[in-house]
């Protein structure tokens, strides 16, 4: 069916090829749509399931109504913001107010199945030994003695596989301490067979009449497990089988009378718990004031001398025409160009304490060596220096251009009032200045106050920190400390819950910016 | 930069020359001139010290750090071979990954805002001003914080798209396409913004649809902003570590920055040659936009800073 591309204009819009290209895409999506909904039904996600069906409605409707023309232009943008952004916002707040971590991150079912699969060997086990034979098949058999002589052969199976109806029977052999080499077919394997097949051995256990046998080494079985943890769902508590207690779901763990506390535990919700720790609890809010503080001064003096240096260059070639102003603009331009994660990689080798260039020139020259990256002082020092060195080429950028932008008017206004070089500078030019810039000052403020790639590559947040209960170290940031709370210790829901302070932090810097912008704006005009 | 308004001290140092000997030419000169060569100088060998040490290693024949030196005592090119030889560093690899990944959010980044701004800057909406703001908040919050989050959606939509899950670069891509949407809807409608309304009448009158306006009339207008805000996601996507850490397991998915970090992270194995001349590869591309387009790209993050 092809439609003229003008005219045909119904309540779906005109029929052009513009609307076969909307309905092309939205039978993809829709389709794309209906199958993750058959499957979180699967799933049992109700939830997720019902706000995708209303996305899904809700596209449709967009595309396909006349009525929505702007809609159309951000849905795409909006979807994935929605998705990629506003929902992990949500759910990181949530996991914050989680006991989510590397021992509690599934439900309480999951939790309870897995303590009820721990088996342990009772005190009276039974040993047997093992001799493997293999079936015309191919498939394993075992032959299994006790000290009595009693004899068991049978089909083996995984450990993991749960118990099966049919267990090994007797077999009548002359002589029970050396097994015949063959039986009802099967070969007997040579010591040299079993390495091939160690550890589909290791693997596999055996069900006997006096209950299930597992393989311990290749050549001894034992009997007599028993399951550690019974679960008593009418009264919801688990019973310990071997010290003959019982445990109680407490706060997303089962505890036990005798105090022990079993992992694997449960997701819960536990409220405003983890900032209360992370604000008060010596071990955990400890490093996060010292992190913090560290963060301030990294942020602050990186954009101080960032800027100290660009203005200083850029006064250096303020009103005056030097020869070769581009070739030392391109060459000064490299350090911001390169990009941050392979410069600082390269520092790391030049400050390498041991073998790196600049620790072996300054060894040559002076006889010292500088612990760049290994002493947490000079660690810090490092960081700074790199960050600096990266960023003070666009300072120098934008205070070029900001000084351009400075009517010359002012300045000569203050020259006729008797005003100095210096006296011009601080009074004049510095102030207009800090009112074009002081926006990017905030903002790159705002940026290396999460400045993870530089110490992350550089130092890694080292040197490290041993007397708190969480990972950290001398340079760590709050988004490094962050990262590795969860990626080393696996305290995801402390993590979630930094996440969000560094948020507020970043947010408070923002409605800072925007309101010292206006102030300054009114101190000194629009420019 | 260069302007024509001679300043106090050049006048004054055009007097003191004319007439005067070869000496106090020289102190002129250096008071007046001098000494700015001079800091620019120092500037420079601060700034270039690393990106020569960065290629004389590259070139180095031997790849640890003791045996490097600025002026390299022997040249090959065996460093840059094995970036594409070893299988246990596939360096080729992560750059080619990098690479089409920046490529693709960028492209697809581009679009999506692009369209966005347009809806904002051009046409009239109930909720268009609660729209702009809800873009200005979010733009706040830097999508990698959300990473412990981001880690356990990304699993859940492998549950129903494996195509699209843990481990997979579409899973990422998709990831940081919501990245930075809001900071470059803002950027480009700042810039739509300053195009003229009678435009737009004009291609109305001319029985223009809605369509034919932005595809037509603004977007090639916007074409300068369009490439700065491609250029500012494509190095943010090509550096961006957390995310790429967190969703990609597989060395071989790796891209630039998790696998340089994995060559020199174990200081008994590290691979400095080898990094140095990945750094060459991967820096080259970058720089060579940066460098020409370097006032364009300070304009472009100058102009979001100051609304943003």
């Amino acid at each position: 069916m092809t439609a003229p591309s003008s005219a045909r204009s119904g309540r779906f819009g005109s029929l052009g090829p513009g609307f076969w290209f909307r309905f092309g895409s939205m039978a993809i999506i829709d389709a794309m749509a209906l199958w993750a909904m058959y499957s979180l039904i699967d799933q049992e996600q109700w939830l997720v399931m019902a706000a995708l069906a209303v996305g899904a409605i809700g596209l449709n409707f967009i595309y396909f109504s006349s009525k929505t023309i702007p809609l159309r232009y951000i849905a795409p943008g909006l979807v994935f913001l929605a998705v990629f952004i506003i929902y992990p916002i949500g759910y990181t707040i949530y996991l914050s107010m989680t006991n989510f971590d590397q021992a509690n991150n599934v439900n309480k079912e999951q939790a309870t199945a897995s303590l009820e699969s721990i088996k342990v060997i009772s005190d009276d086990p039974a040993e047997f030994a093992l001799t493997v034979y293999e079936a015309p098949d191919g498939e394993l058999r075992f032959l299994l003695v006790d000290d009595d002589g009693a004899t068991c052969f049978g089909e083996p199976r995984l450990k993991t596989d749960p118990p099966s109806d049919t267990t090994c029977e007797s077999i009548p052999l002359d002589d029970p301490a050396n097994p015949p080499d063959e039986i009802d077919g099967s070969t007997k394997l040579r010591l040299i067979d079993l390495v091939a097949v160690e550890g589909e051995l290791l693997a596999s256990a055996i069900d006997t009449p006096v209950g299930e046998a597992v393989v311990v080494t290749a050549s001894t079985a034992q009997s007599g497990q028993i399951q550690r943890y019974t679960y008593d769902a009418a009264r919801d508590v688990l019973v310990d089988n071997i010290e003959e207690t019982e445990c109680v779901p407490t706060d997303g763990n089962y505890v036990c009378a005798d105090g022990r506390t079993l992992t694997p535990g449960w997701r819960i919700f536990i409220g405003a718990d983890n900032y209360v720790d992370a604000l008060t609890d010596q071990r955990v809010g400890g490093p996060l004031l010292r992190v913090f503080t560290w963060n301030v001064i990294f942020a602050v003096s990186v954009v101080f001398l960032q800027l100290a240096l660009g203005l200083g260059l850029a006064l250096t070639l303020h009103n005056v025409q030097l020869r070769g102003i581009k070739f030392y603009r391109s060459i000064l331009i490299l350090p911001y160009a390169i990009p941050a994660f392979i410069s600082v990689l390269i520092w790391r080798g030049l400050m390498d304490t041991n073998f790196g260039p600049i620790n072996n020139d300054l060894l040559a020259w002076t006889g010292y060596a500088v612990p760049w990256l290994t002493n947490g002082f000079w660690a810090k020092v490092s960081v700074i220096l790199v960050t600096v060195w990266q960023g003070f080429p666009y300072m120098m950028l934008i205070s070029m251009g900001a000084l351009q932008s400075i009517p010359t008017s002012l300045i000569e206004a203050a020259k006729v009032d008797g005003a100095n070089g210096w006296q011009t500078f601080r009074k004049v030019t510095f102030p207009m200045l800090m009112v074009i810039i002081a926006p990017l000052l905030i903002a790159s403020f705002a940026f290396n106050f999460n400045n993870f790639i530089n110490i992350f590559l550089l130092t890694n947040g080292g040197p490290q920190l041993l007397t708190y209960d969480v990972p950290v170290g001398e340079t760590d940031l709050l988004i490094t400390f962050t990262f590795s709370l969860s990626q080393n210790a696996g305290r995801f829901a402390l993590a979630a819950t930094f996440a969000i302070l560094i948020f507020i932090i970043v947010a408070l810097i923002s409605a800072f910016s925007f309101r010292f912008t206006k102030r300054l704006e009114r101190l000194y005009g629009n420019l | 930069m260069a302007t024509s308004k001679p300043t106090d001290s050049k006048v004054v140092a055009g007097q003191t020359t004319l007439g005067t000997k070869n000496k106090t030419s020289f102190k002129v000169w250096w008071r007046d001139k001098g000494w700015r060569h001079a800091v620019m100088w120092v500037a420079m060998a601060f700034a270039i010290y690393p990106v020569l040490w960065m290629i004389s290693a590259a070139f180095n024949t031997f790849n640890t750090l003791g045996s490097s030196n600025l002026i390299p005592t022997s040249v090959t090119l065996d460093n840059f071979k094995e970036l594409f030889t070893n299988p246990l560093l596939p360096v080729g690899r992560w750059l080619w990954n990098s690479f089409y990944i920046a490529f693709v959010v960028a492209t697809v980044q581009v679009v999506m805002s692009a369209s966005a701004a347009f809806a904002f800057s051009r046409l009239e909406w109930r909720g268009r001003r609660a729209g702009l703001l809800i873009v200005l908040l979010i733009q706040v919050f830097p999508q990698y914080l959300a990473f412990v989050a981001i880690l356990l959606l990304v699993r859940g939509i492998g549950d129903v798209f494996p195509m699209a899950g843990l481990n997979t670069h579409l899973g990422l891509i998709l990831v940081y396409l919501g990245g930075s949407i809001g900071i470059n809807t803002w950027l480009i409608k700042g810039f739509m913004d300053t195009i003229p309304f009678s435009l737009d009448e004009a291609a109305v009158v001319d029985g223009a649809s809605h369509f034919d306006i932005f595809s037509r009339v603004i977007l090639p207008l916007t074409r300068p902003i369009l490439g700065v805000v491609f250029i500012i996601t494509f190095v943010m996507i090509y550096g961006e570590y957390i995310l790429a850490s967190v969703l990609l397991s597989d060395t071989n998915l790796y891209t630039l920055p998790r696998g340089l970090f994995l060559m020199i992270s174990d200081s008994y194995t590290a691979n400095w040659g080898g990094l140095a001349a990945a750094s060459v590869l991967a820096s080259l591309p970058v720089i060579a936009v940066y460098v020409p387009m370097q006032d364009q790209l300070v304009g472009g993050l100058t102009s979001g800073a100051v609304k943003g």
